[in-house]
């Protein structure tokens, strides 16, 4: 009986512990570890954009954003360093051209090429619930991580490791 | 300087409070140096805790911005009271304010509790080693007097959430409570390590119910806060802070009825000090699931690591410590003998069987995401509907416990004999239940049974009163104990009619309400006249004004519900209007201007009998008092 006890004190106190080491916050996603789905929608600058536009053998870095989203103000900069050395692809979601255009004057474009969402259907394809998220892909064109919400400095580290481990 | 001197405060507890702890692990005559009169020790660890808090308050009145709690959690703009309550707004303030309760309880129980003096020092000396397991916590993982450099010219702000008069007492209360269960852990740990036998269950009584009522003033504080400050018209969301401090509440109430027995019968003594044990245990384990954040949960403390592995390692030594002491020593206490099933006993033993049951399936539903995280790498959220349907059929044979077990005679009693005695009850009970039915028979069916129930509950409570004023032919002479019941299940029966109220019966319409629109709900016209900027003393607000209008074409009031935009931190609050009456709350929220910009997000809820779950609350508190004057009395 007491070493039954003891035993049950000891595997609450090792979940407890182990629990700690995990975020509550994270939520896992079902895009991870697929290949990204199929779209098409109209282009930024009159072009088109497709996932052929991802197919390339790269790693990508796919942000779903908009003009209307203040938290995507705050990524900005975190995106344009990332842009330096990475592929970095927009989805604006629910955006209109005029909205974005001077939106993009005043922050900058980190973009490689800017798809136009306007009725985020392909944000739906992507699992996308809240603004802004991002996706790294790898170069088969498989989703390997997902960070919802704003990219911050402090987030920068852990979006670097998982890209090289990709590489 | 003044903060300089609070940490010098802290460092002389932590001090002075290990000496307890030596003492405690080492046999006292091994090192006569050592041994010191624990109540004096007690008192001085008091006043030196009672001076640090000081210390950290007047800092924060005087905004001193080189603590970085204080530039982290207050702001010269902040009004006085709320910089005052800043003190424990924030998890190392809030910590100190729990060593500070903590010693209070001691320096109270040094004082004021007559018993023979060296089980009094064993007592003494397990509260101050508990002492010294927080202050150590504070020392090393959250020390308030922190300096930050350089200062900065201004603190960010109080959690606008906090500045509330609600939230701003409700930390206190819940300390009060929590850390009220600590002295019960202590004695009931002395009583085991005492050599002879000891009548601690007298000691012991008062305690529980102080502690007890204050957990009850907190958890209905706590929910009365939610349920006009989150905005979304519920007052309990089965959030794990919430369950945390329902877990001990329900094994301090399984004790409160164990004791009773404990202390008339002579019987369950070993029960009595389990319950005490695991009621402080959970109280640190509510703790623990808030501060470390293992969890999701409203309550967002700036969690971190290393406190997370302090209060777990703390957790895993008072509940070792406990229970390996119980585990030596239960034999002594020990006395067999059988409960039969239908007498008082019988009947409070059933309620506790209950009452555990429903602490460990909230406990569960609590940590088993955690489990499942850990153990399977899976997430579940595990939310209201689960413990919503986990109650109802563990509420059945609950109510009838409480409506029969005032009737049933201590010793052994006969269930014809019973029903013989209460048939005029039984017959009401009947009655009113036709009535509420033929009166509600549109409603959901579940609301119905529950609302009979919770009516069942105080129809029984009010006979009980009725027949002892019968018998005694005078109200001065009903005795405390049973008004003390008697207030205590009356306020279970308002509480399970207000939430049910308030939960299955509640009507709900979310819209784009324009200016002028009215919007019709229950019997009241809910008319929308537009939206004023009120400028507060740190805050914007848009408060919406409504009319009300009930069904005579008479206004009957106007509802100012509030959105809050704090000047520093960004933070927005809602603030809901509410008409309360005791048939329902009339409740409404305001959100965001429609782009046209005459049209708002508006949010009605009628309630119905929400008022109850207070008056219940109060009730209970009521007969908590009773039950805590009538031991003091007993006791001299």
């Amino acid at each position: 009986m007491r070493i039954l006890l003891s035993l049950i004190f000891i595997f609450f106190i090792y979940v407890f512990y182990e629990g700690l080491k995990k975020n509550p916050n994270e939520i896992p996603s079902n895009v991870i570890s697929k290949k990204i789905p199929e779209f098409k929608m109209s282009g930024f600058k009159n072009s088109e954009m497709t996932n052929y536009d991802l197919s390339n053998n790269e790693i990508k870095i796919v942000n779903f954003f908009a003009s209307w989203c203040p938290p995507c103000q705050l990524e900005h900069q975190q995106l344009e360093y990332l842009g330096k050395k990475n592929l970095v692809y927009g989805i604006a979601k629910k955006n209109k051209l005029e909205d974005l255009k001077p939106w993009l004057q005043k922050f900058g474009n980190p973009f490689k090429k800017i798809g136009m969402d306007f009725d985020g259907t392909v944000s739906i394809e992507w699992g996308v619930y809240g603004l802004p998220e991002t996706f790294l892909i790898d170069s088969d064109g498989i989703i390997k991580y997902k960070h919802v919400g704003p990219i911050m400095k402090r987030d920068l580290k852990e979006i670097e490791r998982v890209i090289n481990n990709i590489k | 300087m003044i903060s300089e001197l609070g940490l010098l405060f802290l460092i002389l507890v932590f001090i002075l409070s290990s000496l307890s702890l030596i003492e405690l692990l080492v046999k006292r005559n091994f090192f006569p140096i050592f041994s010191f009169e624990q109540k004096k020790l007690s008192i001085t660890i008091f006043y030196l805790t009672l001076s640090s808090f000081i210390c950290l308050a007047y800092s924060f009145m005087n905004s001193d911005f080189t603590l970085n709690v204080i530039s982290k959690n207050s702001n010269s703009q902040l009004p006085y009271i709320y910089k005052f309550t800043g003190v424990w707004g924030n998890h190392e303030g809030s910590i100190l304010l729990w060593l500070l309760v903590m010693t209070f309880f001691g320096f109270l129980f040094s004082e004021k509790t007559q018993a023979k003096d060296n089980f009094k020092n064993q007592v003494l000396k397990i509260q101050n080693s508990l002492c010294f397991l927080i202050v150590s916590f504070i020392l090393f993982t959250s020390n308030p007097f922190e300096k930050t450099f350089p200062p900065p010219i201004e603190g960010s702000d109080l959690n606008p959430l906090l500045q509330d008069p609600g939230l701003a007492i409700h930390p206190p209360f819940l300390y009060l409570g929590y850390v009220g269960f600590s002295i019960i852990y202590s004695i009931s740990i002395a009583a085991l390590s005492c050599k002879q036998k000891v009548p601690f269950i007298k000691i012991l009584k008062p305690w529980v119910f102080i502690s007890w009522i204050f957990l009850t003033c907190r958890i209905g504080l706590g929910s009365w806060w939610a349920y006009y400050e989150l905005g979304w018209g519920g007052f309990w969301f089965w959030d794990p802070v919430e369950n945390a401090s329902l877990l001990p509440w329900l094994t301090a109430t399984a004790l409160l009825h164990t004791i009773v027995i404990a202390d008339k019968k002579n019987l369950l003594i070993n029960w009595t000090i389990i319950l005490s044990i695991l009621t402080f245990i959970l109280s640190l384990l509510g703790t623990f699931l808030v501060r470390s954040g293992v969890l999701v949960s409203v309550h967002a403390f700036a969690s971190d690591h290393k406190r997370g592995v302090y209060i777990l390692l703390l957790l895993s030594i008072i509940c070792a410590f406990g229970f390996v002491k119980y585990l030596k020593n239960f034999n002594k206490i020990t006395n067999q003998s059988q409960i039969p099933l239908v007498s008082r006993e019988g009947v409070i033993s059933l309620n506790n069987i209950f009452m555990l049951t429903l602490t460990f399936t909230v406990l569960l539903g609590t940590i088993y995401p955690l489990f499942s995280s850990v153990l399977f790498n899976t997430k579940i959220s595990v939310g209201a509907p689960f413990f919503n349907s986990i109650l109802v059929p563990i509420m059945f044979p609950f109510v009838i416990g409480m409506i029969m077990g005032p009737f049933v005679r201590w010793g052994k009693d006969d269930l014809i004999n019973i029903v013989d005695r209460i048939k005029i009850l039984l017959f009401s009970l009947i009655l009113i239940s036709s009535v509420i039915w033929y009166l509600n028979y549109k409603d959901p069916v579940l609301s119905i049974i529950f609302i009979i129930l919770g009516s069942w509950v105080i129809l029984s409570s009010i006979y009980e009163i009725i027949q002892s004023i019968k018998i005694n032919r005078k109200l001065s002479s009903i005795p405390k104990k049973m008004l003390a019941q008697v207030f205590a299940h009356i306020g279970i029966g308002l509480l399970i009619i207000g939430s049910t109220g308030s939960s299955i019966l509640k009507k709900e319409k979310i819209q784009f309400q324009e200016i002028g629109e009215t919007i019709k709900i229950k019997n009241f016209d809910v008319q929308f006249q537009g939206v004023k900027k009120i400028e507060g003393p740190n805050y914007i607000s848009q408060m919406g004004v409504f009319k009300i209008i009930d069904d005579n074409n008479k206004i009957v009031t106007t509802l100012k519900p509030e959105k809050r935009f704090y000047n520093s931190g960004s933070q927005v609050t809602t603030e809901a209007a509410i008409y309360s009456t005791l048939l329902g709350d009339l409740y409404i929220a305001i959100g965001d201007v429609h782009k046209d910009k005459i049209k708002w997000t508006t949010r009605i809820w009628y309630n119905p009998y929400t008022l109850w779950i207070w008056i219940g609350v109060f009730f209970l508190a009521m007969g908590g008092t009773f039950s805590f004057f009538n031991s003091l009395r007993r006791k001299k």
